[in-house]
């Protein structure tokens, strides 16, 4: 029952910062809905064994993060069981972001195609920076790297981004 | 560029339904696991039940030869001893 009560204010103060973070990585809205049930059911089961070793906040962003990485591969892989293709991937065709506004929805959509073929790190750090607005200390708390890596994997990104758009 | 856009997306509230969905797939899991709980726990037994009747087999069959091997002295007639003659 106290895990329950718990759980409650757990989802009440972060259920917003995991859609948010889920609607980044997905950028469609059943998707980014299924994850955060599906985050917030993991937080569920893996409560009890959380030892504050670090924050709260930073174990919930690092559940999410990896859930939305494996949703994404498992998306891509099930759309490169049928379309053979390289480099295009189910997830850069499904853009429905609703936070993003109606006027800039297509130039969103082209940059959100660049982001989605960014590695892995560099996506993710650029994701935490740029659109949530994370300090880079923090970041790297999540990351679980020092703050130099954090912002060579940002300029990289940016770099890349550059060249693409 | 990018960061212009990018810092415009504009946060967006999370829909009333989805803590309802949380819990079903709660409790959905948790009768799942119970029931594999209770097939795993069914599947132990039905793999004790069989070791143990095969062990029993193998010793009732193991006893059996052992005494198919032990030589009756009453049971020899008469027709054990043709051709020895």
């Amino acid at each position: 029952m106290k895990n329950e009560k718990q759980f409650l204010e757990i989802y009440n103060e972060f259920s917003q910062l995991v859609y948010n973070l889920s609607l980044s990585y997905l950028q469609n809205i059943e998707d980014s809905k299924e994850a955060t049930q599906d985050v917030f059911v993991k937080i569920h089961t893996k409560l009890e064994g959380f030892n504050n070793k670090s924050s709260l906040k930073t174990w919930i962003y690092r559940i999410t993060i990896n859930h939305c990485l494996d949703v994404i591969k498992s998306k891509n892989r099930k759309y490169r069981l049928f379309f053979t293709r390289e480099n295009e991937d189910y997830d850069s065709k499904d853009f429905n972001h609703p936070g993003a506004k109606l006027e800039s929805k297509e130039e969103m959509e082209k940059i959100f195609r660049e982001i989605n073929k960014l590695p892995e790190k560099q996506k993710t750090a650029l994701i935490l920076k740029t659109i949530e607005g994370i300090p880079q200390k923090e970041i790297a708390t999540v990351m679980k790297m020092n703050e130099k890596a954090v912002e060579s994997l940002l300029t990289r990104a940016r770099k890349k981004l550059k060249e693409k758009l | 560029m990018e960061q212009d856009y990018l810092n415009k997306i504009e946060k967006v509230s999370i829909p009333d339904s989805l803590l309802e969905g949380i819990k079903n797939k709660i409790e959905t899991k948790r009768i799942t696991e119970k029931r594999n709980g209770n097939y795993a726990l069914v599947f132990a037994f039905a793999l004790l039940f069989v070791n143990a009747g095969t062990l029993t087999t193998y010793n009732n069959t193991k006893n059996s030869n052992k005494a198919n091997q032990e030589v009756n002295p009453f049971s020899i007639n008469e027709s054990t001893f043709i051709g020895y003659e």
